[in-house]
């Protein structure tokens, strides 16, 4: 999809374009580009914080704003906020003093650009919801990032193996029955229910002041808009 | 977010007053300066053009969300633009590789787009599952040659490596019991705006609706909260007080054997949601078991 032009103008030439007596030019230039400023500054609303979306600061209640100030908002909001009236510990949702820039923290060219990979997911996962380390890779747990583990996909059919052995070993139930186990590998079950494993930093959990029943709902919402239908996932517990 | 003229305008303002130009020499504050109409004027068109871009904004954003590739939206969008000709002619019917490589008809034309009604969900492992249904009231089934050119298309257009299993089914039917408290002056009308406002919320579940301010439900799924909301919408209702609500799959006979997500009597799990059979439903249509049957309707106090 093309974009519309008129987010390149090119306001410095646009002025310059303007023939008047050089004496004059000066005066006139910075009266048309005071008229476009308006224009220039939707450009950049475009650009940076509705298709790329960048990342401001948290609001926060200690800090003096002044007019033009951007913050991004606090805990889950997902939107971006100028401010409009110099002010301090007015908090975002106050219309008075502060201006929707854009409403999702995640830009329409990175919905644009995404593409199943799975740094990706764990980017716009880190954007959406990671206030307390770094949203940018590497994604791992040194990190203290959220991250995502592909799990291997095993045969659904183990052999019975006596003991303990390395295949895999047998969990007695009923006289009659036997339930064939898997043997914990690195981070997660072999014989896992899911194509992929979220991990999600304690740290993260408790800065956002949601239990994990809570806060996995709202990831599950986020990641619904993102997974390929057909893929499992499931959650591992703060770690 | 379009800004206002008046909030333009006071920018352009500022922008005058701090420029180290123009500061000293645009300090005129009456009303009918020239310079101040002409940043109205100016202020005015920028607002126009603000409000263009919050309409193309709201365009945009519906296609990037249905952009990932194989995702739930993406499904429900691809099934949409799928097109079924009974005449059999193979330009409307056939998947090609476009000259652009991308997969799609020789011969774009809507009216062949069956498809009214899509939900899918995840069954297992790489098994993804796709409902579908087509135009009818609130939808009817997709079978013989459009059913299986419809499995073709998402066996082709799919990502590779998932099963991708569509089916069809008559829309799933949705018991009610509880009371509905009215306003005064509502009594002979109240009725008829509740089964429209439930009949209005079903049909938000799984609908083609490009463009829509509200996210699409395109995992079929049915809500408590919104069951509840939809009522107290309706003209004339002052309350509401749900006692159970349950949905069964068309191919079962009582609703004793369908899925209740709630329960006034129990106390706890209550499901509150549940996934729809057919991705889609109506009210229930065992005689004596209709909304307004079992649904009682009181003046309110």
């Amino acid at each position: 999809m093309s974009l519309p032009e008129f987010i390149n103008i090119d306001i410095d030439k646009r002025a310059a374009d303007i023939n008047v007596p050089i004496l004059r030019q000066p005066k006139f230039m910075a009266l048309l580009k005071a008229f476009l400023s308006s224009t220039l500054r939707l450009q950049d609303n475009i650009t940076s914080d509705q298709l790329a979306n960048t990342i401001y600061s948290a609001w926060n209640s200690a800090t003096a704003y002044a007019i033009g100030d951007r913050v991004n908002g606090i805990n889950l909001d997902t939107k971006t906020y100028e401010c409009i009236q110099p002010c301090t510990n007015i908090p975002t949702t106050n219309k008075n003093y502060w201006y929707v820039v854009s409403t999702d923290n995640i830009g329409i060219s990175e919905k644009l650009s995404y593409n199943c990979q799975k740094m990706q997911l764990e980017y716009i996962l880190n954007k959406r919801f990671n206030n307390v380390s770094s949203i940018y890779p590497p994604y791992n747990q040194p990190a203290g990032n959220i991250f995502i583990v592909t799990n291997k996909s095993y045969p659904r059919i183990l052999w019975s193996a006596r003991g303990t052995n390395a295949g895999g070993f047998t969990t007695p139930s009923l006289a009659s029955k036997h339930w064939f186990c898997p043997e914990k590998v690195g981070l997660h079950n072999a014989l896992s229910t899911s194509n992929y494993t979220i991990w999600v930093p304690n740290t993260v959990v408790t800065n956002l002041g949601y239990g994990f029943t809570d806060l996995k709902s709202l990831i599950t919402q986020e990641v619904n808009k993102y997974n390929a239908v057909g893929l499992n996932y499931d959650f591992q517990p703060p770690y | 977010m379009a800004r206002s003229t008046a909030t333009i305008k006071a920018g352009i303002m500022s922008t005058i007053a701090a420029d180290p130009l123009l500061g000293s020499l645009l300090t005129s504050t009456s009303l009918t300066s020239l310079f101040g109409l002409m940043a109205y004027v100016m202020a005015a068109c920028q607002n126009l053009l603000e409000q263009s871009w919050d309409d193309y904004l709201a365009q945009i954003t519906t296609y990037s969300q249905n952009t990932p590739a194989a995702s739930l939206n993406w499904v429900a969008s691809q099934a949409f633009l799928f097109q079924y000709d009974p005449s059999g002619n193979s330009a409307t019917n056939d998947l090609v590789i476009l000259n652009n490589g991308a997969l799609g008809y020789a011969t774009v034309d809507p009216q062949f787009n069956i498809v009214t009604r899509c939900a899918a969900i995840t069954i297992g492992n790489n098994n993804a599952q796709i409902k579908v249904a087509q135009a009818g009231s609130p939808g009817s089934i997709i079978s013989g040659a459009a059913y299986t050119q419809l499995q073709s298309y998402f066996d082709a257009k799919g990502t590779a490596g998932i099963n991708y299993e569509v089916v069809s089914y008559d829309a799933d039917l949705l018991y009610l019991e509880g009371t509905v408290y009215y306003k005064t002056g509502f009594a002979t009308v109240v009725q008829q705006n509740v089964v429209d406002a439930l009949n209005l919320y079903l049909d938000t579940i799984a609908i083609y609706s490009i463009g829509s301010s509200e996210p699409i439900d395109y995992q079929g799924i049915i809500k408590v909260s919104e069951i509840v909301d939809a009522i107290k919408n309706a003209d004339g209702v002052y309350d509401v007080l749900l006692s159970r609500i349950s949905y069964r799959p068309a191919t079962s006979t009582n609703v004793s054997d369908g899925t209740v997500i709630y329960d006034l009597t129990v106390a706890n799990g209550n499901y509150l949601s549940g996934i729809l059979l057919a991705g889609y439903a109506k009210q229930e249509s065992i005689s004596g078991k209709g909304w307004l049957d079992k649904l009682n309707f009181s003046a309110a106090l």
